[in-house]
């Protein structure tokens, strides 16, 4: 598959969508189950090019989409709309979630198509199998934490609109406060699988398991944060809106150790970002 | 002590403290520094770290006890059978009598992945032992954690050496340029770390992996212990001692002939980055009264990047030389050549090569931290997804008849969790087509 031949799939997998996101809100704005539905259609159409053009990306290049910030964020927005399609058709009720996570996923994915799509070689630094460790493990715990906060932001509008015909048919307020405990704590398990892969990594590469460069830190810093609102949660009794604020609030933090870190500070991990 | 370990216990400070480590860090990495790890060595960074860790270790103390207190009071006392009876949770009316009332409730406990217990007229039903150790055994592993870093960190040794090719050197204090001991660190290993020579144009697991040394690590005595190309994610190992590649670059080993005798020099140049041409490097001579005689600097004349240098320019000035001191005798010269430098002394290139600086880590708490990093992760794991969780049946025949009252306990106090018992006993104990013990 050719670079152009890619590059209209995923703009074909962005408007698709942007659908899914202008379905899903108008929906829920409405209370229009038919739409809600629609908008689930969507978001598994626009799967279809996006996996199509990731994979043949992969072929072309040669490796997976972990270089660069069009592959990394593209493919985040990608797990992330599969994660969220595989959730909404099991329990059914949470299909009002992609009111928030696929508004998320167009804007990421939309962003990426912004940044240059040329492929970053694979340098020998990165020539290594914990690569697939850590970037599997990042994809896991933003996948996550992700969702967690979209449920998180779907319990506090219900707790501002309990009538809400699509919200109404969320699990009820402790299942799903549980569920956001669920997606949060196993984000949090990810993201130490994450750091602890990437300290064997740094320690293989560079001869040190942890060196305090930026991203190493952010990293740290999210995992406390997120290991902050777990304690508060479990010995605090932190439940119901109290847990969601903080679910919420913890998510810009990873995110800025994903992209902002790269992008602001001048360190060696940034390359896999913003190439060498 | 019991009021320091209840304040360091406390659920509070846990949580102030995280936040006060991760906003520490956040602060830290804001301000600019060519030395990320400086913040982190501060008295306050060390005194929230230490309050950190002991807030961990008081934790895993109080989830110790609190285990241990859980599975004692599974033993079934007449006290719990109290609680079940005036206490349930779920209470469901059974057609069923007797001995089979207690077969199908423990099917049903079965049927939820918990081994079943029974004690007269009531059932006891716990998930898998393991189950119960989740929390404890992840706070233990981050309290070990803390501790194996800080005694790595006072004893490991870790130093940049340059060692030019078809030489070696000593793993000796003498040896590095730069060299960063703990302070309980014991002496450095002696052996001998050696560089045959540097394949330019390394291939491995078809990925070029660039200029690559081929190390050999030798005892005092010359016996080999371990060898390789040393590249990013391939270091030579041996026992706790690690050494990497750090870069490579120009070595310029000369000789001087001086009215007092001979010696040999070597100098180091390093490519600049995305240039053709390296740092200039040099030495000052002196003479018998330790006055200055002349200073030397190399670099390069226009020649390409490719390992296999055979001139080298050569800056000699009476006073401190620099490639754009004018005043500064400038020579081209290649191996075998000589320049005289004044006052008797005369200087040759006896070899231009190229030499490899190696990361030299001894550490040898690496692995203990990567045994502790998985122990966290199962104890993490098992506190998430599979929490201790309880169920004491009571069968009770009154008058009203035979009922079944249960009570449930999860380590997390999942919700879902009582109505899946109540389901399962439900669907155990209702009646059915089934026979009847009565």
């Amino acid at each position: 598959m050719g670079e152009t031949t890619e590059v209209l799939l995923m703009w074909t997998a962005v408007s698709v969508y942007a659908l899914a996101a202008v379905l899903f809100i108008v929906g829920f704005m409405f209370g229009k189950e038919r739409l809600n539905a629609l908008a689930l259609l969507a978001t598994a159409i626009g799967i279809v090019p996006h996996v199509a053009a990731v994979v043949g990306r992969w072929v072309r290049l040669g490796h997976g989409p972990y270089l660069g910030f069009y592959e990394v964020i593209s493919s985040f927005a990608l797990l992330g709309s599969v994660a969220f399609l595989l959730l909404a058709l099991r329990i059914q009720t949470l299909r009002v979630a992609g009111t928030a996570l696929m508004p998320i996923a167009f804007l990421a994915l939309g962003g990426a198509m912004l940044a240059p799509k040329g492929g970053l070689d694979v340098t020998p630094a990165l020539a290594s199998y914990w690569l697939g460790i850590h970037v599997a493990f990042a994809k896991l715990t933003y996948g996550s934490l992700i969702t967690g906060f979209g449920l998180a932001i779907m319990f506090l509008l219900r707790a501002k609109r309990p009538d809400h015909r699509l919200l109404s048919r969320l699990p009820d307020d402790a299942t799903l406060d549980d569920l956001v405990f669920k997606f949060v704590a196993a984000g949090f398990m990810f993201l130490g699988i994450m750091i602890a892969a990437g300290a064997v990594w740094a320690n293989e590469a560079w001869g040190r398991y942890w060196g305090w460069d930026p991203i190493e830190t952010w990293s740290l810093i999210s995992w406390l944060c997120y290991a902050a609102v777990l304690h508060a949660r479990l010995t605090l009794g932190w439940k119901g809106p109290r847990f969601m604020w903080a679910a919420i609030a913890a998510l810009p933090v990873v995110l800025f150790a994903l992209v902002g870190v790269a992008v602001v500070y001048n360190s060696i991990h940034g390359a896999y970002l913003t190439g060498p | 002590m019991k009021v320091l370990l209840r304040a360091l216990r406390s659920p509070r400070l846990a949580v102030w403290t995280i936040v006060a480590v991760a906003a520490y860090a956040a602060v830290a990495s804001i301000i600019e520094r060519s030395d990320y790890s400086a913040p982190y060595r501060t008295p306050l960074f060390l005194a929230l770290a230490t309050l950190l860790a002991s807030s961990t270790a008081a934790c895993a103390l109080e989830r110790t006890r609190r285990t241990i207190r859980s599975w004692r009071s599974d033993e079934v006392s007449p006290e719990a059978r109290e609680r079940v009876l005036l206490k349930p949770m779920i209470s469901l009316p059974t057609p069923y009598r007797g001995e089979l009332v207690m077969e199908r409730v423990d099917g049903s406990l079965r049927s939820l992945g918990m081994s079943v217990r029974r004690h007269d007229d009531m059932l006891q039903a716990r998930s898998h032992a393991v189950t119960v150790l989740g929390s404890p055994v992840f706070h233990w592993a981050l309290t070990l954690l803390f501790v194996v870093i800080v005694l790595g960190q006072l004893t490991r040794s870790e130093g940049l050496m340059g060692i030019v090719v078809g030489s070696s050197k000593p793993d000796i204090e003498d040896s590095y340029g730069k060299l960063e001991v703990g302070p309980w660190a014991g002496g450095l290993s002696g052996a001998l770390i050696g560089v045959p020579r540097v394949d330019w144009d390394h291939t491995a697991g078809e990925v070029s992996r660039g200029a690559s040394p081929f190390v050999e690590l030798r005892t005092a005595r010359g016996d080999l212990l371990a060898s390789g190309h040393v590249y990013a994610n391939r270091p030579l190992r041996h026992g706790s001692m690690l050494v990497h590649s750090a870069s490579h670059g120009l070595a310029v080993v000369v000789s001087l002939q001086t009215p007092s005798g001979a010696g040999e020099n070597e100098v180091l140049l390093d490519y600049i980055p995305g240039q053709e041409q390296v740092e200039p490097n040099g030495f000052t001579l002196s003479g018998s009264d330790d006055a200055p005689v002349a200073s030397v600097l190399f670099d390069l004349p226009p020649q390409p990047r490719d390992g296999t240098t055979r001139r080298v320019r050569v800056h000699i000035a009476s006073g401190p030389a620099s490639p754009a001191d004018a005043s500064a005798r400038e020579i081209v010269l290649a191996e075998g050549e000589s320049v005289d430098l004044g006052s008797g002394v005369r200087l040759t290139i006896e070899r231009l090569t190229s030499y490899a600086r190696l990361s030299v880590v001894d550490d040898w708490s690496v692995p203990f931290i990567y045994v502790l990093f998985a122990v966290a992760a199962v104890g993490l794991s098992l506190a998430i997804f599979a929490p201790y969780r309880t169920v004491r049946v009571l069968v009770v025949d009154g008058p009203e008849g035979v009922r079944v009252h249960a009570l449930v306990r999860h380590g997390r106090g999942e919700p879902g969790f009582p109505a899946r018992v109540e389901r399962a006993l439900a669907g155990a104990v209702k009646g059915g087509g089934h026979g009847r013990d009565d």
